[in-house]
């Protein structure tokens, strides 16, 4: 059932909020954004989908909530990276390059 | 660290740790953030409020799908968590549906607020009373002795100085002590007052292990007589009539005109049996201890077991000495007596009389649960189609059991905390009562074990009510429900016998309470209905106790009654007046006698009857008759002859069929004449009657008397007027214990009359319990059946058929409950013979009279619904649905 209605590979959703992640504490609403922008809205997800995940990744230590009062003086539930987290993402990315590279290859030489 | 920071951290550490409690509400938040978010976004770019949200909505997916996912991967290996979680789920559900169903919450606590409240009112009672112990240390090691003489009639009898040096002396099997109740005026300084005072022997509070505050209690050598001059202070005397003086230890006071020296004041939570203002000890004088005064039997005795004794062995050891004192004064059918001091302060009935109305109101919460059962198991059927639906769509049966139960639980602690709030008031509104006639009542309070024991029976209620309605409500939910209608015909039946279950308990009960408070009112009745043998009415009753240094002479106290009384009978209002001691209700003195014509077996002990010491004019203030012979007169003087008076019993007790007028009693100082024949009156508590000898004050001066003066209007308009004729005789006299007759009565009677009006409650509340379940279940079996009676009609039965049928079948259940309930109460009532007086356990008019009225309201109870259902036209009964 993980990312099981996403639509994305297994795991790819985890890489995408860590990257999201690495670049600062971010809440729910903002990680979603920041995912459709940087993808040029390409990875257009399910928005809720989110959710369970950021539960799921808390849970394994990646990232660590904490609720925070916005701007707009709302509670907000903002996430941030535990080192773990970090390295996790570290070797995710590392796999998923070494598989990207590997499927082109396959794709490119056809 | 400011407040406000404080204040704010300490919200966070708050919120921090019921956040795994919260979890469900933050996901909500976290969730509705976004939504509000996208839907702001999407406004931004243009796009109206309406479509806005819905965008978003679609934008985000199903949110509760992703809550339910989020839950997931939150409680995953947290059990604990989850478990805490769900039962919080589980009460905001339950309040959610209480909060729906007003009505049925509403009778639902109520019904169990006054079940409950009443139980525990009655446990704090009982508590405090009965299962405290005594508030002495090791009060489990204390036991009392008392002397017996069952073939006399006489199971509890006092002990004598003489015996009590005995016991004294012989015994290391235990410590005794003994102890009376008497009288004190102070003077000087103000107007006297009057105390109460316990005179006990030196190790009365060695006994009791008590020790003073302030100053010490008693020496060994004040036991002596002249050295007896010393008091010991009750915290509350210290407080109120010395002001707390803490130099108050080695002052003199003066006492009946003797100065006593205060040799110490006792700790405030120090209580005696019976209580009183000031304790002195006891001395005897020489010639109390001698063989002749061995009858005056008027110490009550309380001992401390030696280390290593029990109950049993002390026992054994007073037996051995009661046999010789039988063996050796020829005191046959004399027994002594040791037994549990708790007990005898408590004394028999006032244990029997609140264990029977702690069983009584527990069947009332009994009656209501089955109450709240039977809504439920309406309220479940009500609710069939919910539940279906729920466990169709994947609803675990336990879960939803579970959630029930804990709607039971919300209900059971609603009505226990209501319950608390309503015990809270009864039991101010009963220890407030004035003469409540209970020993230990200024003792009640609410402890923790009484909060443990309502927390308990609310528990144990809400299951009782609870469990059964929960796992009957799911049982057949997945099956016949959601095939439509066909569960009002044969889903119910099961159902159905379960409701006829509760009603059958339900009148069971009730029938059971009906009887036993049926005896308890009869009962009463029949006491305060018994002729006392005398006219309480408008008699002004007040004691005065003369000095014995003034009045050490019999001349002055005959000359002081006397002529006060003389007195008092000049005043305007005033009928006739007299002097007696010990006043009818208020104390007993018996003695033993023999009459010179019969002939007594010489081992045997000398019967035993009641005596009083009565004036001139007190058999006219009381209205007693004379049935032959003549009342004392002034004639009857101690150079006269020495004469008596007895009553009807006493004729009829212990004497042969001649003419009793002119017989003789035998004395120490020559013999009595028995002049005149009294009508019987009966004695301390109504009902009991015994054979009375009567003595001339005049030839047998007592030093204290109670004046009884038979007023024309009010009693209680003469008590200045009687005062001051006192007063003006002698300014140090205080008249003490005023009151009038009718009050005296009243007293005697309060136990019962609380007893009685107590369980009539408890039973006028089962009843409409009953009724109001009874009522509940057959016109919700009637609804049910609505349909059915529809074709009935329609198929051309009458509507007196139908009539008939629902009340036949409503009937049929209450009536097997009354035949349980009769039999019960069989069974329950033979508990309660020490409680009743003149009724048998097995009245018949209590049972019939139960039976009939339990019959009558159970038929309305069935009649009134039957009615409305053979009113139902048919084209409307097969309309229901």
């Amino acid at each position: 059932m993980q990312s099981g209605n996403t639509g994305l590979l297994p795991g790819t959703l985890d890489l995408l909020v860590l990257t999201t992640l690495s670049k600062g504490p971010a809440h729910g609403y903002a990680i979603s954004q920041s995912m459709r922008l940087l993808s040029g809205g390409a990875l257009d997800v399910e928005q809720g989908s989110l959710y369970p995940a950021l539960y799921r990744m808390e849970r394994k230590g990646w990232i660590k909530s904490k609720w925070t009062v916005s701007d707009t003086n709302r509670r907000v539930k903002s996430y941030r990276l535990t080192s773990s987290g970090e390295k996790h993402a570290n070797d995710e990315r590392a796999s998923w390059e070494a598989f990207v590279a590997a499927v082109s290859g396959v794709v490119k030489g056809a | 660290m400011g407040i406000p920071e404080l204040r704010s951290s300490a919200l966070l550490w708050l919120r921090s740790k019921l956040r795994a409690i919260s979890v469900a509400s933050e996901i909500d938040d976290e969730i509705r953030f976004h939504i509000d978010q996208e839907t702001r976004q999407l406004m931004r770019e243009g796009i109206a409020a309406r479509e806005a949200s819905a965008e978003a909505l679609r934008r985000f997916g199903n949110p509760e799908v992703v809550r339910s996912q989020c839950r997931q991967e939150y409680f995953l290996n947290k059990t604990k968590q989850l478990g805490i979680e769900m039962f919080f789920q589980n009460l905001r559900y339950a309040f959610r549906s209480l909060r729906r169903n007003p009505g049925f919450t509403g009778i639902a606590i109520l019904t169990l607020a006054l079940g409950i409240g009443g139980n525990t009112a009655m446990f704090t009672l009982v508590n405090s009373v009965v299962f405290n112990p005594l508030p002495y240390s090791d009060s489990d090691r204390l036991v009392a002795l008392w002397h017996s003489y069952p073939e006399a009639g006489l199971p509890v009898a006092s002990v004598s100085a003489m015996n009590y040096t005995d016991y004294a002396r012989e015994t290391d099997t235990f410590e005794i002590a003994a102890y009376t109740l008497r009288n004190a005026t102070l003077t000087g300084g103000g107007d006297p007052v009057r105390f109460s005072r316990i005179n006990a022997t030196t190790n009365y509070f060695d006994v009791l292990k008590v020790d003073a505050t302030l100053g010490r209690t008693f020496v060994d050598e004040e036991s002596q007589v002249g050295n007896n001059r010393v008091v010991v202070l009750s915290h509350a005397t210290w407080v109120a009539r010395f002001g707390r003086a803490a130099d108050i230890v080695g002052t003199s006071i003066v006492l009946d005109n003797v100065s006593h020296e205060v040799v110490g004041v006792l700790p405030a939570d120090f209580i005696s049996f019976p209580p009183a203002d000031i304790y002195a000890p006891l001395a005897f004088p020489p010639d109390l201890l001698t063989e002749g005064r061995r009858g005056q039997e008027n110490l009550a005795a309380v001992a401390r077991l030696a280390p290593g004794v029990d109950l049993e062995q002390a026992q054994a050891r007073v037996d051995q000495i009661a046999l010789r004192l039988r063996e050796e004064n020829g005191r046959t059918g004399f027994y002594i007596v040791v037994g549990s001091f708790q007990d005898f302060v408590l004394g028999a009935t006032t244990e029997t009389a609140l264990l029977m109305l702690l069983g009584s109101v527990g069947l009332v919460l009994l009656i209501g649960c089955a109450n709240v059962a039977s809504l439920l198991f309406a309220q479940g059927e009500a609710r069939q189609r919910e539940i279906a639906v729920r466990m169709a769509l994947g609803g675990q049966r336990g879960t939803l059991i579970r959630q029930m139960i804990t709607e039971s639980m919300v209900l059971g602690s609603i009505g226990g905390i209501a319950g608390l709030v309503l015990a809270v008031g009864i039991i101010k509104i009963v220890t407030g009562l004035p003469d409540l006639g209970m020993p230990r009542s200024g003792e009640v309070s609410l402890d923790t074990s009484v909060l443990l024991f309502t927390g308990g029976i609310s528990a144990i209620a809400s299951l009782l009510f609870g469990v059964a309605p929960a796992f009957r409500a799911t049982a057949d939910a997945l099956g016949a429900t959601l095939r439509d209608g066909d569960a009002h015909m044969s889903g119910g039946k099961s159902s159905v016998r379960a409701r006829n279950a509760l009603v059958v308990t339900e009148v069971a009960m009730a029938v059971v309470l009906l009887i036993s408070a049926g005896l308890m009112i009869k009962s009463f009745g029949e006491l305060t209905a018994t002729d006392a043998g005398f006219d309480p009415e408008n008699i002004f009753t007040a004691q005065v106790s003369l000095p014995q240094d003034r009045y050490s002479d019999n001349a002055s106290r005959i000359s002081f009654f006397n002529e006060t009384l003389e007195e008092i009978r000049a005043l305007p209002g005033v009928t006739s007046a007299g002097a007696i001691i010990p006043v009818p209700f208020s104390g007993n003195w018996s003695g033993s006698f023999r009459l010179a014509s019969v002939d007594y077996p010489p081992e045997a002990p000398p019967p035993n009857t009641k005596m009083r010491y009565v004036t001139e004019g007190y058999f006219e203030s009381m209205g007693i008759p004379l049935i032959s012979g003549r009342f004392f007169d002034s004639f009857d003087t101690e150079d006269n002859l020495t004469v008596l008076i007895v009553d009807e019993t006493f004729v009829q007790k212990y004497m042969g069929p001649g003419d009793p007028i002119g017989q003789e009693i035998l004395g120490s100082n020559g013999n009595r004449t028995i002049v005149g024949v009294v009508g019987a009156v009966q004695d301390m508590q109504i009902g009991q009657v015994d054979g009375h000898i009567y003595w001339p004050y005049n030839q047998t001066p007592i030093p204290f008397m109670t004046y009884m003066v038979k007023a024309a209007g009010d009693p209680m308009a003469l008590t200045s007027q009687v005062s001051a004729v006192i007063r003006a005789r002698d300014a140090s006299l205080v008249p003490f214990d005023v009151s009038s007759m009718d009050q005296r009565l009243a007293v005697s009677t309060a136990n019962s009359k609380f007893t009685a009006s107590l369980i009539g409650a408890f039973a006028g509340l089962a009843l409409l319990l009953a009724v109001t379940g009874i009522y509940g279940v057959i016109s919700y079996t009637v609804a049910q059946r609505t349909n059915e009676i529809g074709i009935r009609t329609a198929l051309g039965a009458s509507s007196s058929a139908v009539t008939k049928l629902v009340v036949l079948q409503g009937v049929a259940p209450a009536l097997v409950g009354v035949v349980l309930g009769l039999i019960g109460g069989f069974a329950a009532t033979r508990l309660m013979t020490t409680l009743l007086f003149g009724v048998s356990p097995t009245d018949p008019m209590v049972f019939g009279g139960v039976t009939l009225t339990i019959c009558a309201v159970i038929l309305l109870a069935a009649v009134v619904p039957a009615l409305k259902a053979s009113r139902i036209s048919p084209m409307e009964a097969l309309r229901y649905e």
